[in-house]
């Protein structure tokens, strides 16, 4: 019986039901009765979680604590911050290929004309290709020129340019960069600027010169190419391109390669 | 077939696949934004709340431990709820607070609900621990039954015998969790 009145008293104390002078000497009661104590939390956590609405948000002391410090340290890892980055990338993703059918609905209710048919399926797959080419194309694929030096200024210039996202400006710089030096490695900027440009045809052009130069760089060629007949909408080759990939897996980009080849079919 | 299914999705996942990480998305993202519209909240915060989530389950698996008894989409759907729930909890506390506070530094959300979902777990393993009726009996109460239904729908003589019986299994409850090792290192 003892036991139920102290049950009760748990309960009026969580349910704020309990005068003031009473609620004080329960603290009182509790503060020296650490079991007493312990139990008034663990009915609290019992009621919170049976009432599954409101979550109880504990208060604890993180700075000291291990198994904190221990997850804080892997949410800051490069791991971490990499994996996060990829869930953008899918959430982004999944929000561009969901406005679609909404565009869809709306132009296929106005009438069944069989020319916005047209123009829609046209802007639908280039809008398709568009995320793929955001989702798989990665800045960080261009090689490094760091082991380069700073000393040539038309590369300096067209790599501020590059960056800048300004790619008709860096054009010119990487020509002349280009015919100063033979260096093969500005190919594969001089073809992504053609490729951001729109100028398809050159951009090919360019990174079919890398693959059949003596760079090292020269497997990279098969994926840019395809980041081209990716963007272009060009299907047929683009799965050409990409079956050539991962017919060897040293080549490079080969897991994004197989990925994107399911991607496409 | 289900712990087959879970093993994919959380090695997609913690590999960065973004096969994977889209078909998680397809087919769980749509009942997440429904629960939170019915919720107080809009199509951005399911948006956020997904993809913590997701991110939550990757802590988990690299540096706790993590066992999905039940499905990955039923997991992954109770995950967002608890989520959203605590969301909605600080959303009011900080209406409340009138000084505004500091807003929480993003790490220390992701940790302080790592750790109360990993809590919540153990609550509910305990309490299926409990016997069948003892498992209705509390829901209900807590659902605000009245008494008098409950007495009538578990054949009880009076309420103060349901009183009684709802204080047994809630001391037995607090027991079996007292005990258990994970409740002490999860303090």
């Amino acid at each position: 019986m003892e036991q139920e009145d102290i049950y009760k008293k748990i309960e009026a104390y969580l349910g704020e039901d309990m005068p003031l002078e009473e609620q004080k000497q329960f603290e009182l009661r509790m503060a020296q009765d650490a079991d007493l104590k312990q139990s008034v939390e663990v009915f609290n956590e019992i009621n919170h979680h049976l009432h599954e609405e409101i979550w109880l948000s504990l208060e604890r002391d993180n700075k000291h604590d291990k198994s904190v410090k221990y997850i804080e340290n892997y949410i800051k890892s490069d791991d971490a911050i990499q994996l996060k980055s990829k869930l953008k990338k899918a959430g982004n993703h999944y929000k561009n290929k969901r406005s679609l059918p909404k565009i869809k609905y709306a132009i296929t209710s106005i009438a069944a004309v069989f020319l916005i048919g047209l123009a829609f399926t046209f802007f639908y797959k280039s809008k398709l290709n568009n995320d793929l080419y955001t989702m798989y194309f990665d800045k960080d694929d261009l090689p490094s020129f760091v082991k380069r030096g700073p000393e040539n200024k038309s590369l300096s210039k067209g790599i501020i340019a590059f960056r800048a996202q300004d790619y008709k400006k860096a054009l010119p710089f990487f020509e002349r960069y280009l015919n100063e030096t033979q260096d093969p490695l500005i190919y594969s900027y001089i073809g992504f600027s053609y490729l951001e440009t729109g100028d398809f045809k050159q951009a090919l052009q360019i990174f079919d010169k890398l693959l059949l130069s003596d760079s090292l760089d020269k497997s990279r060629a098969l994926w840019y190419k395809s980041m081209v007949y990716l963007k272009q909408g060009e299907d047929q080759e683009l799965k050409k391109t990409l079956l050539e990939i991962i017919s060897d897996s040293g080549n490079f980009n080969y897991d994004k390669a197989k990925q994107l080849v399911v991607q496409i079919d | 077939m289900k712990a087959k299914q879970s093993n994919i999705y959380l090695k997609g996942l913690l590999s960065g696949d973004l096969i994977i990480i889209n078909t998680i998305y397809k087919n769980n993202f749509p009942k997440v934004v429904g629960f939170i519209k019915k919720n107080k909240g809009a199509y951005r915060d399911a948006e956020e709340i997904f993809q913590d989530a997701l991110f939550h389950l990757i802590v988990r698996s690299k540096v706790r431990t993590l066992e999905i008894k039940s499905s990955f989409d039923g997991y992954l759907f109770t995950i967002c709820k608890n989520l959203w729930y605590k969301e909605l909890n600080e959303r009011k506390n900080r209406v409340r607070n009138e000084r505004g506070l500091e807003l929480k530094d993003e790490t220390f959300k992701h940790i302080s609900f790592i750790l109360e979902q990993e809590r919540w777990e153990l609550f509910e393993e305990k309490l299926n621990e409990l016997s069948d009726n003892c498992k209705t009996l509390l829901k209900d109460y807590f659902n605000k039954v009245s008494y008098d239904i409950i007495v009538k729908k578990f054949n009880y003589s009076s309420e103060n015998v349901a009183f009684q019986r709802v204080f047994k299994c809630k001391k037995k409850l607090a027991s079996l969790i007292k005990s258990d090792r994970k409740y002490k290192d999860l303090s």
